[in-house]
């Protein structure tokens, strides 16, 4: 059943200014990193933004396959975190949605339990950048989403 | 009237999750924020007086500790001591009976008692409701991490998959200091199935001779299985020689199951067929030749 609440975003940094206007959420979005975080559960998608959100990102979060590709076509993210396979496997084509043809953007990282060596190879040849295993490191995750952002900003 | 009474429990019990969500969810942006931070000052101002409170901040601490690793655990263990959350859980869980008394322990796992404390979930070990045992296990490893072996021992049931997954998880988050060359050669049969479960888990390619010795020669079915798996994941070369007469002796749900795995790996059609039957490999080569077969395997079978 699609999750009918819209995407949770979290502004680090003059959430008022949000609210001003239609356009300024996308001005202010379009200036700072944004990533797009793919949860079932809210508490874990809330935890993996807090872990990576600073006052430079925009954190979107959403439930379900359908909003996170409508929010990756609205939001054009930098970075997209999945915390689970279930989008790879279900026929969706979701990285083909939500990714230009020859283009490597947004880089999609997944966050899972899964650690069969076939299974991460599968994932890495549909497209995706990195894969983290369940637990994570905090400054290991925080690091890696700010050099992504530093390298962007480079080229 | 019945429906009406039925509509508005339902209402209330999803007004009631939403709230419990947004109190678990503010708890653990509080405890990201201290771990982020390394606030002690932060870390003492989490106080949670009410049940629910306490019950939302057992969560949260639950997901941020599963989720993640190389965290302060001091941190984390003064945001637990000072709400109680440990006597919480102990209370909860001693009140509580089936599953839901297994939701409690699987919390405590988490937020640890003292390891004097921990020593009244030894009880807990003897259900009959294998969630209840595995999670009463974990909580008293996480508690006294230097007991970890001797606890294991004494543990009265045969561990299963899931309770060696459980266990390697404490392990992953680093809290208990194993090391599994004197589990391979322990008398205990939990132990050798620890053992194998870590070599498995980890991909510890330097177990090979270990696990092929134990597959070979284990007195244990379970545990000779469980090498074999051990051996299928690790992905070298396999000894099909050594290892058909022993396949053999296994009774012929183990056999499938086996063989369903070896061609999960990724193992040659020519490699199952030297360990197993016919009506076994077709098994396999159906599971190959499957619409699965881009996840299962990186090449179809041979025909």
């Amino acid at each position: 059943m699609q999750n009918p609440l819209p995407p949770i975003f979290f502004f680090r940094h003059s959430f008022w200014h949000i609210f001003r206007s239609p356009d300024a959420a996308k001005t202010l979005s379009m200036e700072k990193t944004r990533i797009v975080i793919y949860a079932t559960r809210h508490t874990l998608g809330g935890m993996i933004s807090d872990i990576i959100a600073d006052p430079d990102s925009v954190v979107a979060i959403c439930a379900t396959t359908e909003q996170t590709v409508a929010t990756c076509i609205d939001l054009a993210p930098d970075i997209v975190i999945m915390l689970s396979v279930a989008p790879f496997i279900d026929g969706s084509e979701f990285i083909r949605r939500i990714r230009r043809q020859g283009d490597r953007r947004p880089a999609v990282y997944v966050l899972s339990w899964h650690q069969a060596e076939h299974i991460v190879l599968s994932l890495l040849e549909a497209g995706v950048d990195q894969y983290l295993t369940f637990p994570v490191s905090m400054g290991r995750l925080y690091g890696k989403v700010r050099s992504d952002r530093d390298n962007r900003s480079r080229t | 009237m019945a429906a009406l009474l039925l509509l508005l429990a339902a209402r209330r019990r999803r007004r009631n999750a939403i709230r419990r969500d947004i109190l678990r969810r503010h708890y653990a942006s509080r405890i990201i924020a201290v771990l982020r931070d390394d606030d002690l000052v932060a870390a003492e101002r989490i106080v949670a007086r009410t049940a629910a409170h306490r019950m939302a901040l057992a969560e949260a601490l639950h997901t941020v500790v599963c989720h993640t690793y190389g965290t302060d655990t001091r941190l984390l263990r003064i945001m637990a001591r000072q709400n109680r959350i440990d006597r919480f859980l102990m209370r909860r869980a001693r009140l509580a009976s089936g599953y839901r008394r297994a939701t409690f322990l699987l919390l405590l796992g988490s937020a640890p008692p003292p390891a004097a404390r921990a020593r009244r979930l030894v009880r807990y070990t003897r259900s009959r409701n294998r969630f209840v045992r595995i999670y009463a296990l974990t909580a008293m490893l996480a508690a006294d991490p230097a007991a970890a072996i001797h606890t294991l021992a004494a543990y009265p049931y045969r561990l299963t998959p899931f309770d060696i997954t459980q266990i390697t998880a404490l392990l992953r988050r680093g809290l208990l200091p194993i090391a599994f060359e004197p589990l391979l050669a322990d008398s205990n049969p939990n132990l050798r199935s620890l053992g194998l479960g870590i070599v498995r888990s980890f991909g510890i390619d330097t177990a090979r001779k270990q696990v092929i010795r134990i597959a070979e020669t284990d007195d244990d079915p379970q545990v000779a299985d469980e090498a074999m798996h051990a051996l299928a994941a690790l992905g070298h070369d396999i000894p099909t020689e050594r290892l058909r007469g022993r396949i053999a002796s296994f009774d012929a749900p183990r056999r499938k199951a086996l063989c369903r795995f070896f061609a999960a790996q990724g193992y040659s059609m020519h490699a199952i067929e030297e360990m197993f039957d016919e009506r076994e490999c077709e098994c396999a080569r159906r599971l190959i030749d499957s619409y699965k077969k881009s996840i299962v395997c990186k090449s179809p079978s041979l025909p």
